[in-house]
């Protein structure tokens, strides 16, 4: 394996295999056997510092292969790794401002909301955020829910009730912000970047802006649409999607409990589409089921039975006419 | 020296017992087993899967760490996995900077995380075969209940009071969910 994983996993093997789990390290920290190694280990361990800055100045010019294809074409391979390190270094999601916890504590959470109203893309996509807002669209819970907690900036005047269904309501909640790295986080990579860039030679300095700015493109805090229920028996929230991937793939799909032996499976699905026709995976006697179902205020709705729930293996969405719009097969769950 | 086809019918107690006496490849089999559940409930929790993926090199080391204290005689080793890695969420949250204690310990080196590792997360957390399909498959009381007490970490009386019943009830619905869970993990 050579991926991340596969190189974490053999890595943990091999410490395993030396049996570096049972070391004391700890007990031997505290009785001081260990203060003359680290004393001679930090020396070394500056030299080794000045020795690779060196080589890295040198490496920057070093004559090599170029690699076609890939997204700094005009450096070698040796260099595009570095410039690979030097932006994960950057994008390391270190610092307050990048862990989610002061927006992760429940006893201090407060929904954020907004007055405004959302993008043109979010309610060009979603028909049912267009209509407008009646008594059944108020849900007076929603700021009691910290299963919303990661959102910022609820839209309140664009929640709207998608549907009942089953004794469940239904609601799409908008937001400027459902997920993706803190704007404080954001700030803490551009920062870093604009450090790091003092020190970095210029052909490998472009290189690394270009990676960094285009991860936190993706990465920025964006516009987006979460599925909230409630139900006699409490309902449940989602985590939220993106305009964008609602519109390429749905959003927010999801098996809720529902009562007694059979589940709901729900999803966002966009403006345009007619029919959702769901494939899920063949059970262990019978044959694959294929379920069609038209969504209603942008929402879909499948029973499935509770004892059998597994997800859909794919959707293929159909214009009103019968058309093929799509055929997804990496669905979007929260 | 066992197969390792041996070891992928081994119970996680066994894995751990392996691991805990040097047995790299039995712990490799525990890596793979429970990989996709972690990186599930850390990608969900952080919102960001580079901090999923590192946080759960830290949670695999310190599971290696610990492993001799697997005392658990069920069949899953699933719930004391996600108890560390709750730990070691908190531990980050905490200090502001992901937590790295166990890999220090064991003189684990950075693995260096690229771009199709970044899918590889996602692919990972949208499996739809992790803890949370499970949990989506439980009865809507149970599963609530379960999010609330053991993901959110509220007390039995927080939830009591907003699900408009005692904290019997609660107690009660937690401990059925808990219990339905570990059975269908089992069945896997």
């Amino acid at each position: 394996m050579d991926d991340y994983f596969g190189t974490v996993a053999e890595q943990l093997m091999r410490l395993c295999d030396q049996g570096a789990h049972r070391r004391r390290w700890r007990r031997d920290l505290a009785s001081r056997k260990l203060w003359p190694a680290l004393g001679l280990a930090a020396s070394v361990a500056v030299v080794v510092a000045v020795v690779a800055v060196a080589l890295w100045a040198g490496g920057a010019n070093t004559p090599g292969g170029t690699t076609p294809g890939s997204p700094h074409p005009t450096l070698t391979a040796a260099q595009q790794k570095r410039v690979r390190q030097l932006a994960y270094r950057i994008l390391r999601p270190t610092g307050p401002a990048c862990i989610r916890n002061a927006r992760l504590s429940i006893k201090n959470w407060r929904l954020s909301i907004s007055h405004g109203a959302p993008g043109h893309a979010v309610l060009s996509t979603l028909g049912v955020l267009r209509r407008k807002a009646t008594a059944a669209d108020s849900v007076s819970s929603l700021a009691s829910r910290p299963i919303l907690l990661q959102a910022r900036g609820v839209y309140v005047r664009y929640v709207r009730l998608a549907r009942t269904f089953g004794g469940a309501h239904y609601y799409l909640v908008p937001a400027a912000d459902v997920g993706g790295a803190s704007a404080g986080c954001i700030a803490t990579y551009r920062r870093r970047l604009s450090n790091a860039l003092r020190s970095i030679p210029p052909p490998l300095g472009a290189a690394v802006q270009g990676d960094v700015q285009r991860t936190i493109a993706r990465i920025a805090p964006h516009e987006g649409v979460m599925l909230f229920s409630v139900s006699p028996d409490g309902g449940t929230g989602s985590a939220g999607d993106s305009i964008q991937q609602i519109r390429q793939r749905g959003g927010d799909f999801g098996i809720f409990g529902g009562s007694g032996r059979v589940s709901q499976l729900t999803g966002i699905i966009p403006d345009g589409v007619a029919t959702v026709t769901l494939s899920f995976p063949r059970q262990a006697s019978g044959s694959p089921i294929a379920v069609t179902a038209r969504p209603v205020g942008n929402l879909l709705v499948v029973p499935v039975p509770s004892a059998s729930s597994r997800f859909p293996t794919s959707m293929v969405w159909r214009a009103p006419n019968g058309r093929l719009i799509g055929t997804i097969r990496r669905f979007s769950s929260f | 020296m066992a197969r390792r086809d041996e070891r992928e019918r081994w119970s996680d107690a066994e894995l751990l017992a392996a691991a805990a006496g040097r047995d790299g490849a039995a712990y490799g089999v525990f890596y793979s087993r429970h990989l996709q559940a972690v990186v599930c409930y850390l990608r969900r929790q952080t919102g960001d899967p580079e901090a999923a993926a590192d946080l759960t090199a830290e949670v695999f080391a310190a599971a290696l760490l610990s492993a001799h204290r697997y005392r658990d005689s069920s069949e899953s080793a699933a719930p004391w996995l996600l108890g560390i890695a709750r730990n070691t969420l908190r531990m980050s949250r905490r200090q502001g900077q992901i937590e790295d204690r166990a890999r220090r310990r064991l003189g684990y080196e950075p693995v260096l995380l690229e771009d199709p590792d970044l899918d590889r997360v996602e692919a990972l957390a949208a499996g739809g075969s992790g803890v949370m399909d499970r949990m989506a498959s439980l009865p809507a009381t149970e599963r609530e209940a379960i999010e609330r007490r053991v993901l959110q970490e509220r007390t039995y009386q927080e939830i009591a009071a907003e699900l408009r019943c005692s904290e019997l009830v609660v107690r009660k619905r937690v401990s059925r969910g808990l219990a339905r869970l570990r059975t269908t993990w089992t069945e896997r």
